[in-house]
């Protein structure tokens, strides 16, 4: 037993253990290293290093290589030109090339920003005509560098070719005294700037709002909505935040029509049941048998710039079976590409585009047409009707007499 | 005696409690110290190398996924014979080694002819809805790599993360300026090319060429999966679109700034090398063709049933391969 009580106390033991405690430092510095060594090794053999892009790409840019940067945040062209541009024609607005088979072709082009045509536009300052063509040129390169980027922003395009400068001017006005009011961009540029784009593919002005609206998200690229209002749509109250209004989610959800057909009535075609109003990305309304796009709303975030690249594809403008253009292509997207479906809302149409009517309307309005307090008034159609000029005129008047 | 004894037993019992847990724990490492080393080494290997025999830890899912398209334009159409059948064991087995090799997931998928698809519009359209299934399939996964059959990867050590995506920017490029065999819009505007690389597709002598390519998941992939094959474009295309799906992207590519700045071209050579038979023409340009020297990667016989023996290249490729990656300790 003795021998066993001695041969548990060997100090072999206790000999190790202070040799430990007398290295601890030195070991734990070892094993620190050891483990920063490894995980220097796992870290670089798994990072993936690709955030730096070389800058040899072209940066971003519109059709034009330039901008024009503007601090002001209403975007809007003199629209006392118009007389002078309509007497111009599109064909000295732009510069013209034959092609190969003999069709004319029209360009964007920047040569107005080379120094010397720069010089001699000056020279020539005299020169109403090129004065005017220059600013109605300069105006498709307009940026705006602001300190603070307006949420919404309003994108109207007008048509010197279809209403006479006292109209042009009550559609402008009507637009500007809105967004000044409540804070709001505003976007509105000739169609004939994308003359270019149109007669390439022979294809109508309406295709026009697309390419206005990615013009808009280009030039306010910080803005969170674009408010698409066709020229023929006025606004008629001045007093509503479009926000409070309709955009807030909280408020989108419960007026989004779910599981409505794309093309009403009878449509096979539904809206999702499920769709997030925090994810939608186009807002629309319907008439009684088609889709309007007199007035709509689109987010300015990946999905949105995808849709209206995708929408006005070439492709889409030649297709012999889009009757109503735009509006047909949009039917197709819809029913065709879940991912686009998924992110738009079908809202009730007096919400922002109550349709013009002659007919007496019963107590309270219908489902589809303006009535008075209502926010918007849209004129679609009003070219059939050939009435265009007398229902901007009544509205107006009714605007100015409040 | 004996109660004293027992005393010190029980003393002695319970002393090594009284001394601090640390030391403990040291001297058991110590009086095992052998087995301590050989679990520590078996760790590190498992965790930090590739070598066989030890079961390799892997704490992440898989982070990309091998798509193999078997069976292509085959069933009721067409029976396989021998040979198909060797060229298809031989790909599947070198894919299935390879994913094996570095923790990737493999899917193989069978393109033979089906009734959904025989509508004059739909024909062969089905990478697209067999990407989409894949990654439904593979919710975790974030990059998807897309082969054809005939298509051999010779240097299988290689990571795609250490041969593509750890040097994704300086290996890709993103305008057509310098090689551009179809002549499409080298500049058109709305691209930002500070886009992150989405879809990594090369360029052969004439185009696009989708037997070999690398797509990432995202929002925009998503969004392409769902328009590359539209009615209407079709409609108007399928006369001209004589390679379908290819084709499409690159009219979507020429036209939409959307698609172009998220798509990043690689060299051919470096996921896609072709065979000599392939690209005929320009048969003296090096941009395409395989070269053993340089070990390029992966090799893929485009073409080769038509008018070319497959299972010949197929052959000749496996033996080379074999021969590249025999070990210099092997004689036989």
């Amino acid at each position: 037993m003795q021998f066993a009580y001695n041969n548990k106390f060997k100090p072999t033991k206790n000999d190790f253990q202070s040799k430990l405690k007398k290295n601890l430092g030195k070991i734990s510095f070892i094993i620190t290293l050891v483990f920063v060594f490894l995980l220097i090794i796992y870290k670089t053999t798994l990072s993936y290093s690709s955030n730096s892009i070389k800058s040899i790409y072209p940066k971003y840019h519109s059709f034009y290589k330039n901008d024009i940067p503007t601090k002001s945040s209403l975007i809007f062209p003199s629209v006392e030109h118009a007389p002078l541009l309509r007497e111009l024609t599109i064909d000295k607005l732009f510069n013209t090339q034959l092609d190969q088979a003999g069709n004319k072709k029209y360009l964007f082009s920047d040569s107005f920003d080379d120094e010397t045509t720069k010089q001699k536009n000056e020279e020539d300052s005299s020169n109403q005509m090129l004065k005017v063509k220059n600013s109605f040129l300069n105006h498709g390169k307009l940026k705006f560098n602001g300190p603070e980027t307006p949420e919404i922003i309003i994108v109207t395009g007008i048509d010197f070719e279809k209403y006479e400068l006292s109209h042009l001017t009550k559609i402008v006005q009507n637009r500007v005294n809105y967004s000044q009011k409540k804070g709001y961009g505003l976007y509105i540029n000739w169609i004939q700037q994308y003359t270019p784009l149109l007669k390439d593919t022979g294809s109508s002005k309406e295709w026009a709002k697309l390419f206005l609206l990615r013009s808009a998200q280009y030039a306010f690229p910080n803005a969170k909505y674009f408010w698409y209002l066709d020229e023929d749509a006025l606004i008629m109250r001045y007093d509503i935040d479009l926000y409070k209004y309709l955009l807030d989610p909280k408020v989108l959800d419960p007026i989004m029509l779910r599981n409505q057909p794309i093309i009403p009535p009878n449509g096979v075609i539904h809206t999702f049941k499920n769709t997030k109003a925090e994810n939608v990305q186009l807002i629309i309304t319907q008439s009684s048998s088609d889709l309007n796009l007199n007035s709509f709303i689109i987010k300015n975030e990946f999905i949105s710039k995808s849709l209206l690249e995708f929408w006005s594809d070439t492709l889409f403008r030649t297709y012999h079976n889009f009757p109503k253009n735009g509006e047909s292509a949009l039917t197709h997207i819809l029913q065709w590409h879940p991912i686009y479906l998924a992110r738009t809302a079908i809202i009730p149409p007096r919400t922002i585009a109550g349709l013009h009517t002659q007919m007496e309307l019963p107590e309270g309005g219908d489902e589809f047409h303006y009535s008075e307090g209502d926010f918007v008034v849209s004129l679609r159609d009003c070219s059939i009707r050939k009435s265009c000029e007398s229902e901007i005129d009544l509205y107006w008047s009714k605007l100015e007499g409040k | 005696m004996v109660y004293v004894d027992k005393d010190i037993e029980s003393n002695l019992k319970y002393a090594p409690r009284s001394r601090n847990v640390f030391s403990t724990v040291k001297s058991t490492l110590v009086k095992y110290r052998k087995v301590v080393i050989l679990l520590i080494s078996l760790i590190f290997l498992s965790l930090f190398t590739d070598v066989p025999f030890v079961p390799h830890l892997k704490l992440s899912q898989p982070n990309v996924v091998i798509i193999l398209a078997a069976n292509e334009g085959g069933g009721v159409l067409k029976w396989k014979g021998a040979q198909e059948w060797s060229i298809e064991r031989s790909s599947i087995a070198n894919k299935k080694d390879y994913a094996k090799r570095h923790g990737y997931d493999l899917t193989i998928k069978d393109l033979t002819v089906k009734k959904r698809y025989s509508h004059e519009w739909r024909e062969s359209w089905e990478k697209v809805d067999i990407l989409k299934q894949a990654m439904r399939q593979y919710p975790k996964a974030e990059w998807f790599w897309w082969l054809d059959l005939h298509t051999y990867i010779m240097e299988p050590q290689l990571s795609l993360e250490e041969q593509i995506f750890s040097k994704l920017d300086n290996l890709t490029y993103r305008q057509l300026t310098d090689f551009n065999p179809l002549q499409l819009k080298t500049d058109i505007p709305y691209v930002d090319y500070s886009q992150p690389i989405d879809l990594l597709i090369t360029q052969d002598c004439g185009g696009f060429n989708l037997g070999s390519f690398i797509v990432r998941r995202s929002q925009w992939t998503e969004a392409l999966l769902d328009i590359w094959w539209d009615p209407v474009f079709y409609e108007q295309m399928h006369m001209t679109w004589e390679h379908k799906e290819q084709d499409a992207l690159e009219t979507l590519y020429n036209a939409q700034a959307w698609i172009r700045e998220r798509v990043g071209f690689l060299p051919l050579r470096s996921i896609n090398a072709f065979p000599p038979g392939a690209c005929s023409e320009q048969s003296n340009d090096p941009r395409y063709f395989y070269s053993d020297k340089e070990r390029d990667f992966v090799v893929n016989m485009a073409g080769c049933d038509w008018g070319r023996d497959c299972w010949n290249e197929m052959e000749h490729y496996k033996a080379l391969s074999k021969k590249l990656q025999r070990p210099w300790y092997k004689f036989w």
